[in-house]
Formats: structure tokens, sequence, C-alpha cells
């Protein structure tokens, strides 16, 4: 009856990190770019230094959601050592990071990348810490600090070196004096329902009521989609189309052609991703569609899923289209080819992704798809506007865009 | 002597301007089995909650073992045992996992009586919980809050989520593990008929206030409701529940015959329960 306790420090290791959607969604993202962080050594400084700082703040953020479970559970207060050994974990992947990223900069011969990763783990420890006893500042800190990380990667070549020290300095300071500000991993009453929330909206960074009045038209335009996606489709349209304006107006100031063009391409796949990531987790059923009196079978309404998925591919094509066009003209660039193409890699990839999400049932599964088409989709839009200048490559994407809408209506039938 | 498991001391708890616990006093004993009965928002829940830490009375205390509840030892956390109304913890796990894991902490786990309730309440141990239905989670949350057989064991509303067979025949393993480990249980619920059924004691909590605790039977022989025409009808020898304009409840009646009253009647738990909230 009696037994001695011998946990190894693993134990749990595989579902606390992996098959709990919340956590997934980061760690795995933050494993891949921790790998990748090898990978780049061999290629672009500048990709290395985004992956290492993409990779550490996503530990970080897996290891803040981590937190958000903590204090969202009400028993873990009673057992012993169960808050240490997850934490534990966490702290032992964030260590591998680490190492990995060290590893990087020293195969890569360039010691300034050291100051990257001193500022990583700066901001990452800020998500962390602030995370261990507010968990409503999770979607918050994330989106603010990725914010932060990637706009230092792409708008500054080379982080000053005494960024190094300061941030280091920074970090000793948070991990001595925590102590004195929170009170880490204690439950409260709000913090299952910051879970729940946050699980559902696939951390939206938009507060919820935010141009719900300007959305109401695209969501009906949209529907059944935003049925499932929810409000928040609209709004990220409408933020994306904020974007694509300010970017135009900036650009007439200072040339941002490329820089504008990544984000604008960082930015939909990010919202393509999350949406189709939140889609899974909604409560909304098929079931409760079906009795809405709109459908008369299972078939038509997957079918319309279908076209407003299409709707949304076209909208994309079109903004981006007029968009980057608005912003090569100014410098009396018309590349109409790379525009063209461009314009489609991008609605091919929102379609590829909605193919992933029909045929993916499983949260785990679906995220391991949808982490691999970001990058493939990201690097496609990206390269098809550097180098699709030719009447060819335009036909080739445009072939490859109506492959995908077909295979999103082909896979809708296994929703 | 003994020294009580748990006990309340003039517990107030408020929570934005609404009082929540009002002046709370409670002990619980070993081999004790309490039912905390009480409406919805009554603050029952708070009062769970209080006698773990997760809340920290504005007055009053609680204590625990002897320590207080917000400063508890790992070694009394190990002897209590706790379900929340909102089972949650272990997404992503299989039973199987989730109970290697939970077990790891308790070196007293009892592995004997984890496999008979698996079986009985024909949990399979290869079963995913986020496909779990909510009753085989709160069974689930049962067998871990229970396999370490606790000293003190705090439920909040157990059972509401499971059919009525498993419902009793968990209600009478929770009597049986009381009596066999000497453990006190304090368990919220709605269900009158549960609670009369397995509870040796009944706590009755109305807008956070204890209106009874005593044992059970003890209740079920001293309270009444009496009608009257007469609004003018002494009872101060009784401890009033509830006044009405033609009737009252009245706990402490020895049997005695009470002069204006034209009916005194015995009062099941449930009628009580409604009379109170009526």
């Amino acid at each position: 009856m009696m037994q001695v306790v011998n946990r190894p420090w693993y134990q749990g290791i595989t579902s606390l990190w992996f098959k709990e959607p919340g956590c997934a969604s980061y760690f795995i993202a933050a494993l891949v770019s921790t790998l990748l962080c090898l990978v780049a050594t061999g290629m672009d400084e500048e990709l290395l230094e985004l992956m290492i700082l993409f990779s550490t703040i996503c530990m970080y953020s897996a290891v803040a959601w981590q937190s958000v479970k903590m204090q969202a559970t009400e028993w873990q207060v009673l057992v012993p050592d169960y808050c240490k050994h997850v934490m534990f974990q966490g702290k032992a992947f964030l260590v591998f990071n680490n190492i990995i990223a060290l590893l990087s900069i020293t195969i890569a011969g360039n010691a300034a990348l050291l100051t990257t990763l001193c500022v990583a783990n700066l901001l990452g420890i800020i998500i962390w810490f602030l995370n261990r006893s507010n968990s409503r500042l999770f979607t918050a800190s994330c989106y603010i600090f990725f914010l932060i990380s990637i706009l230092t990667s792409v708008l500054i070549d080379q982080l000053p070196l005494w960024l190094a020290p300061v941030s280091t300095l920074g970090f000793i300071g948070i991990v001595l004096a925590h102590k004195t500000f929170t009170n880490a991993y204690r439950w409260h009453s709000s913090s299952l329902a910051n879970y729940r929330q946050g699980l559902q909206s696939g951390w939206s960074p938009i507060p919820s009521g935010f141009l719900s009045n300007y959305g109401n038209a695209i969501n009906k335009q949209l529907f059944p989609l935003s049925y499932f996606v929810g409000a928040s489709l609209s709004q990220y349209l409408i933020l994306i189309a904020l974007f694509c304006a300010m970017a135009v107006a900036a650009n007439l100031f200072i040339n941002i052609v490329e820089h504008a063009v990544f984000i604008l391409t960082l930015l939909l796949f990010t919202i393509v991703t999350l949406s189709l990531w939140s889609k899974i987790q909604k409560q909304n059923s098929w079931e409760l569609l079906f009795t809405l009196p709109i459908y008369n079978s299972s078939h038509n309404a997957k079918v319309a899923l279908s076209h407003s998925a299409l709707k949304l591919a076209i909208m994309i094509a079109s903004l981006f289209f007029v968009t980057v066009l608005a912003l090569v003209i100014p410098y009396e660039e018309l590349f109409i080819f790379n525009t063209l193409s461009y314009a489609l890699a991008c609605a091919s990839g929102v379609l590829v992704s909605f193919a992933i999400s029909n045929v993916c049932k499983n949260i785990n599964v679906l995220s391991v798809f949808l982490c691999l088409a970001f990058g493939f989709n990201m690097g496609l839009a990206n390269y098809i506007f550097d180098h699709g200048d030719s009447l060819f490559v335009l036909v080739l994407i445009s072939l490859y865009t109506v492959s995908m809408a077909g295979l999103n209506r082909f896979t809708v039938r296994y929703m | 002597m003994t020294q009580p498991l748990l006990c309340y001391q003039n517990v107030c708890k408020s929570y934005q301007q609404r009082q929540i616990l009002n002046d709370v006093n409670l002990e619980i004993e070993p081999g004790m089995v309490v039912g905390l009965l009480g409406k919805n928002g009554a603050g029952k829940t708070t009062l769970l909650r209080s006698a773990l830490g997760l809340l920290t009375p504005e007055q009053g205390n609680v204590y625990v073992f002897g320590e207080k509840s917000d400063q508890l030892s790992a070694q009394s956390k190990a002897r209590i045992g706790y379900v929340a109304q909102q089972t949650f913890g272990y997404e992503g796990f299989k039973i199987a996992d989730a109970l290697a894991l939970h077990r790891s902490f308790y070196p007293d786990w009892d592995c004997e009586l984890e496999n008979k309730w698996l079986k009985r309440f024909d949990l399979d141990p290869s079963a995913a919980i986020n496909n779990l239905s909510i009753g085989q989670r709160q069974t689930l949350a049962l067998i871990m809050a229970m396999a370490y057989r606790p000293q003190l064991l705090i439920l909040d509303e157990p059972v509401a989520s499971l059919d009525p067979i498993a419902r009793r025949e968990f209600m009478g393993d929770l009597f049986d593990l009381a009596l066999d480990s000497d453990s006190g249980i304090l368990f919220s619920s709605h269900i009158t008929s549960d609670i009369e059924r397995v509870a040796s004691h009944i706590a009755l909590i109305k807008d956070g206030e204890l209106l009874i605790m005593d044992e059970l039977d003890l209740i079920r022989d001293t309270v009444r409701k009496i009608s009257f025409s007469d609004s003018g009808i002494d009872l101060s020898a009784y401890n009033v529940l509830n006044l009405q304009k033609n009737s009252a409840i009245i706990y402490g009646y020895t049997g005695d015959t009470i002069p204006g009253a034209i009916a005194t009647n015995t009062l099941s738990l449930e009628q009580l329960f409604v009379e109170l909230h009526g």
C-alpha cells in the first residue's frame, strides 16, 4: 500500500508542455525556433538574431503560461512540490534554449549577438515574472514584448554593446528583487477565467469591443467563418487595413517598403494562425450552426465555410495588392509582377492554412502544422516579393493559388 | 480534549463591499462529516477556500491542524484533500499519467483504493482528461483527493455532476473513509438527500451567516415549523431561524406545547432549506 516517492524531474513533461494547447502553442514554437538557431548560423545573421529573440521570448512565454495555469489551479497550493516540479521543468527548458543560442552564436562567430541574447532574456523574464502574479497580463505582455523583439530585429542592424551588461544587471535585479513585489503562483479567483479566455481568444491582443461597430458588415460578409473565429475576425482585418494605411503614409517620408512588406506578411500569417488555432478552441459547434435556419444540410454549411474563406483570401489579396502598389509607386519602382505575385502568395497562404485547419481535428497536430505552414507562407510570400519579377512566376503562383482554393474547397468535407 | 482538524473563529470576509462571510464560527473534529448547505452565493465556496488559505479573512482566523490556514506547513498540506467546484489542472494528461504524477507527491498513496475507484466508476486509465465528461472529471478529482486518505477532506459540491448511482456509491465511500481513517470531512452540496444520507452534522449558511451547525439528528428533532394566527406569539425560548407573518422556523424545540401555536410540524432537511430561503 505504501510506496516510496521517487519522482524523476521529467515526469509529466509531455503532457504538461506538449499536450496542453495553451502552453504547446508557445512551447513548440520555442523548441522549433531554438533548433532553427543552429540552422540559421549558416545563413543570414539577421535571421539568427530574430531566431534568438523569438525562441527565447517564446520559451519564457510558455513558462509564463504555466504560471497562469498554476494560478488557476486551486488544489496546487495543497500538493507539496507540485509547483516546484513544473517550474523546474520550465527552468530546464530555459537553460536548454540559452545553451543552444550560445552554441549558435559561437558557431556564427559573432559575439555581438550576445547582446541580443541578453536583451531577449531580460524581456522574457519580465513576461514570466509579470505573469507569476498577474494572469490577466499574459496576452498584453506577450504581444508587447514580441512586438519589441520583432521591431528591434527588423529596424536595428546591431544592438549597441552596452545593452548586454545593462540587460544582465536588469535580469539579476528582477530575479533577486521579485519576492519583495510579488506573491508568485498564488491562486486568484479570476485566473481560471483568464486562462479560459486566453485559450479561446487565440491570445488576441485586441479588446473585445474594439471597432465592433465597423466590423459587423465584414462579419456578415464572412459568415460562417466569422461565426467560428468570432468578432475578432473583422477587428483583425480592420487592424491590417489600418497598418496598411499607416505604412503607406510613413513610406511617403522614408523608404520602408521592404520592412513594411515583411511586417505586413508577418501580421497577416500571425493573425490567420491565431484565428484558426482559436477556431478549434471555440465552444461554438457545428451542431449549433445547424440548428440555425440557414443551411439545409451539413454539406451546405461546409461549402459556405469554404466560400467565406475564399472571400477572405480575395479581400486580403486585393488589400495587399493596392497597399504594396501604393508603397512602391512613390519610388517609381512599379513592380507589377512582384506586387501581383506577392498578393497571390499571401492569398494562397491563407487558403493553405484554412485547408490545414479543415483536416486537423487534434489541437496538437493542428499547432504543429500551422507552425510549419506559417514558416512556409512567410518564406514564400517574402521570396516572391523579392524575386517574382517575371510573368512565369506570376503564372506559377496563380496556378498555385487556384490549386490551394481547390484544396480548401475539397478538404472542407473532412471538418 | 481533541484538537479540531479545522477551526473557524469569528471569520468575516467581504468582496467588492459585499459581506460574504459574517462572523462564522465552526469546528470540524475527527470523525465528523459536515454537510454545508446554502443557496448559490451564500458563501459556501468562500468558507471552504478560506480553510485552504486561498482566501484570507479580513477578520477572525482559520486554523487547520492548529496552524493558520494561510501559513500551512507542507506536512499539514499533505494531510488535506480538496476537490474544487470546477475541476481543473491536468489538461493534456491521460488519466494514468495524471494519477502517476499526482501519486508521486504523496508517499501514503493507496494504490488499491485508486484502482478500486477507477474500476467502480468505470474510468479508463488510457483516456485523455480533455475528453472526459464533467462527471468523470469530478470522479477523477475525488480519487486524487481521497486516495492518500487525508485527515481533512474539503469538497466543494463534489457530486453535483455525478449520476445518482455514482453519487450514492461515492457518498458511501466518503462516510467509510471518515470512519476508517478518523478523518474530518466538510462538503458543500445542494442535494439535501445526499447530505442526509452521509452527514453526521449539518452547517446551514445563509447570506454569509452560519444559521445552524449541529448534529443532523438533533436538527431533525429540534427544528419545527410553528404556525400561528397571532403575531404576538412568544417564541423567546427558542432560536428563531425565520419569522414570517403567520409562521416561524424555530430551533431548540423540546416537545413542550407552545401557547398560541396552531400547528407544530417537523421538517425534512429540504423543507427546512426551502422554508429558510422562502
